[in-house]
């Protein structure tokens, strides 16, 4: 089977969101290209306008006496669905579904018997994957226990309050082992691969209005319920105010041996970086961006790679490096207590 | 650029480039050395248009430099998809395309010539049969449309929808599939599961999420394609580091995944040399699959055996085993969190505690030198080191002291 295949493209996707509206009510020029920026690049609607308007494409719509274009399709239908233009899925699509129901994350937002029917649909449809073929050799060995029927019952919850924007009650045993009890404004689930771990994002409540941002690891949480309190008029589900950068991103200095550079690239892709080659000195200056909150973990990720990167600033992460690499130095050649 | 056009033909043109301006994000015109300078401007120009609002452009002594800037815990959804979205076609698979679903929406079944008859009245430049035929015999392959036979012809309807398609259920699905089209492999599918509802992500973001590696799908897919069915491969395997293309011939078992970076690999067994090794996916192209082997299952089964003796990739060299022995000093009161990390992160490694706040932690795996990036993350707690690899133990040694001279330097 094919990935790469001109029916997923973006240009279909366009003219379809195009015709789509078009035969709801004519559209101007304007609305159309609205529509292709919705779904694709603006260098798209350079070239599908004039296709549709008056090149190759255009039977596909009708121009009205007010220059507006309705869709050209539909006439015969009888029974026209609302997007009749859907395609119906396709064997790569169906094979992927079945795939997933090998796998336990895609598992846990169902129960049992939707499980069921789910298998049911697809019997006869080849999966595109077997899970089992894959080795993920160091993902971390604490993930969340996906099978534990009391968290799959709270990842659903969380699930059904943030998709009906409605708070949660969650009782949570906070890192230092206390029991906490929040109600709590469910925006969104961080999920991490190497961590194996559902977190959520979260805006406590009190007194009905938003307090404090909070990331709670799923499977700390000892129970969960939907509260019937109101959401606080304007709240905004908008999670990206609440996500922070550093002043000033760490940077370092890469040196061209033991193939540093791209162990490094690869290593930091997850991070928004720049880099720049030093001819003169045959190094690379990279400046990575990182959340505060992550600052542990990169200071951790960088002293792995040894002295093939050598960290330059900001002046208190460079003194945290400092630190532990002098202590490690007395800790093999003094005697320290 | 009088031929350039937003979208390709072929995947393979754009995923080099697409991976080299992601990853690095500092080359310039003159350094893709391979290809010639216009071809270097059209994929620019593509990746910049695929991925507008992430791409910077600066403009050094050595030429403009052209890099992707993203924040992955800031994405919803992997902007590289774009690229997978973007293969070119002609007119005539576009008005086909969509008068095909117009015409055979009344869950009629019509022929080709049917087919044609009606285009004639709706176009006015109608194509030929053979190219209608084709367009039905390839939505056939794909699933759109299932033919039946009508007489000596074939007529050909819609697939109709799945019945779960009108059902509550759909909705619940589409929820996971938010999710599984980040997160699981071959992801890009997902996404165009939503395209068809129109719908987007707006339930899950990301950690430690690595866009760059869906460009590896469609070698992934036919790899495990082979695997399936027991079959022997050959690809073009393309060195980063020496820049030498090879043709490789082995039997593919597993895929190795590092969630740290998100490489992945495929983990082969050579006959001739009579062991596993793994290549990474982003060096791999032109996949074909070779006969059967009779002792896939036997293979696998050996390899399985095999796997709690890697610590990442390598399956080691003459030594076959080595043992690496590090002791720490971990503050038990106030760093439980340290000795939790040694239990998540050690892949089976014993972790004994010595005595107050000191831990022992004894890993057995084929190579040492694969643990030694995870031994430097204990930086500052190291009391001791021992391993049955003297030159590794040598190497992190000298690293440690290294860096140890490096961070003492003043300014």
């Amino acid at each position: 089977m094919e990935l790469f295949e001109e029916i997923y493209g973006s240009y279909f996707q366009a003219v379809r969101k195009i015709l789509l509206d078009a035969e709801t009510k004519p559209l101007t020029w304007k609305d159309m290209e609205a529509d292709i920026l919705s779904v694709s690049s603006a260098e798209s609607a350079l070239n599908i306008l004039p296709k549709l308007l008056d090149g190759a494409w255009s039977p596909l719509l009708h121009r009205e006496a007010d220059g507006c274009f309705s869709c050209a399709l539909g006439q015969d239908q009888t029974e026209k669905t609302e997007d009749f233009l859907k395609l119906p899925l396709t064997k790569l699509q169906k094979s992927w579904i079945k795939a997933l129901l090998l796998d336990q994350r895609f598992r846990l937002f169902f129960p049992e018997e939707a499980l069921g029917e789910l298998e049911k649909a697809l019997e006869d449809v080849p999966a595109l994957y077997d899970p089992a073929d894959f080795h993920y050799f160091d993902r971390y060995g604490d993930g969340d226990p996906y099978e534990d029927p009391i968290y799959q019952n709270i990842f659903r919850t969380i699930l059904k309050a943030m998709t009906e924007r409605r708070p949660l009650f969650v009782a949570y045993e906070s890192r230092k082992g206390n029991p906490l009890t929040l109600e709590v404004l469910p925006c969104r689930f961080q999920y991490s691969p190497k961590d194996d771990k559902f977190r959520l994002l979260c805006v406590s409540l009190s007194h009905c209005r938003p307090k404090q941002f909070h990331v709670m690891n799923v499977a700390r949480m000892l129970a969960c319920h939907i509260s019937k309190n109101p959401v606080p008029r304007d709240f905004d589900w908008d999670i990206s105010r609440f996500q922070r950068q550093a002043g000033e991103p760490v940077r370092i200095r890469i040196r061209n041996e033991r193939n540093a550079l791209e162990r490094c690239m690869l290593r930091f892709a997850n991070y928004e970086k720049q880099t720049v080659y030093e001819p003169e000195s045959d190094t690379w200056l990279c400046s990575i961006y990182y959340d505060p909150a992550d600052e542990t973990e990169l200071l951790i990720d960088l002293l792995s790679f040894g002295p093939v990167i050598r960290i330059l600033g900001p002046e208190k992460f460079l003194n945290e490096v400092r630190r532990r690499v002098k202590r490690q130095h007395e800790l093999f050649y003094s005697c320290v207590e | 650029m009088s031929d350039y056009q937003e979208l390709i033909k072929n995947f393979e043109r754009i995923r080099d480039y697409m991976r080299q301006f992601f990853l690095y994000g500092f080359k310039v015109r003159s350094e893709f050395g391979e290809k010639s300078g216009r071809t270097y401007d059209n994929e620019r120009r593509r990746i910049e248009s695929y991925l507008a609002g992430y791409i910077h452009a600066d403009y050094t002594s050595r030429g403009k430099q052209v890099s992707v800037h993203m924040d992955s815990k800031q994405l919803s959804t992997n902007p590289l998809y774009a690229a997978w979205k973007s293969k070119s076609f002609t007119d005539n698979d576009l008005l086909l395309h969509f008068f095909l679903l117009d015409l055979l929406g009344n869950k009629n079944a019509l022929t080709a010539s049917a087919l044609c008859d009606l285009l004639a009245e709706r176009l006015e430049t109608v194509p030929d049969l053979q190219t209608v035929r084709n367009k039905c015999r390839e939505y056939e392959r794909l699933g759109i449309l299932e033919a039946q036979k009508n007489g000596k012809a074939f007529a050909y309807r819609l697939t109709p929808p799945m019945a779960l398609e009108n059902t509550p259920l759909y909705k619940d699905l589409m929820q996971a599939v938010k999710f599984c089209s980040e997160a699981m492999p071959f992801g890009i599918v997902g996404s165009t599961l939503l395209d068809r509802k129109f719908l987007h992500n707006d339930l899950f973001c990301w950690k430690h999420y690595f866009l760059v590696h869906t460009l590896e799908d469609q070698a992934l897919l036919k790899i495990l394609d082979a695997m399936k069915e027991h079959r022997t491969i050959t690809f073009e395997n393309h060195s980063v580091r020496s820049g030498n293309r090879t043709q490789i011939t082995g039997l593919p078992l597993r895929i190795f995944v590092s969630t740290q970076t998100g490489r992945r690999y495929v983990c082969l067994y050579f006959f001739p040399k009579r062991r596993f090794n793994c290549l990474r996916l982003d060096c791999i192209s032109k996949v074909k699959p070779l006969e059967l082997c009779s002792e896939y299952e036997l293979l696998r089964e050996k390899l399985e055996k095999n796997l709690a003796f890697c610590w990442g990739v390598s399956f080691g060299g003459h030594s076959r085993m080595e043992t690496l022995c590090m002791k720490l000093y971990i503050d038990e009161k106030r760093e439980g969190h340290i000795i939790n990390r040694l239990r998540r992160e050690g892949r089976g490694g014993e972790v004994l505690k010595v005595r107050e706040h000191v831990f022992l932690y004894t890993g057995v795996f084929f190579d040492a030198n694969e643990m030694l990036s995870w031994v430097k993350s204990f930086t500052g707690r190291i009391l001791d080191l021992q391993c049955s690899n003297d030159a590794a133990l040598r190497k992190v040694t000298r690293d440690l002291e290294e860096m140890y001279e490096m961070y003492s330097e003043v300014g």
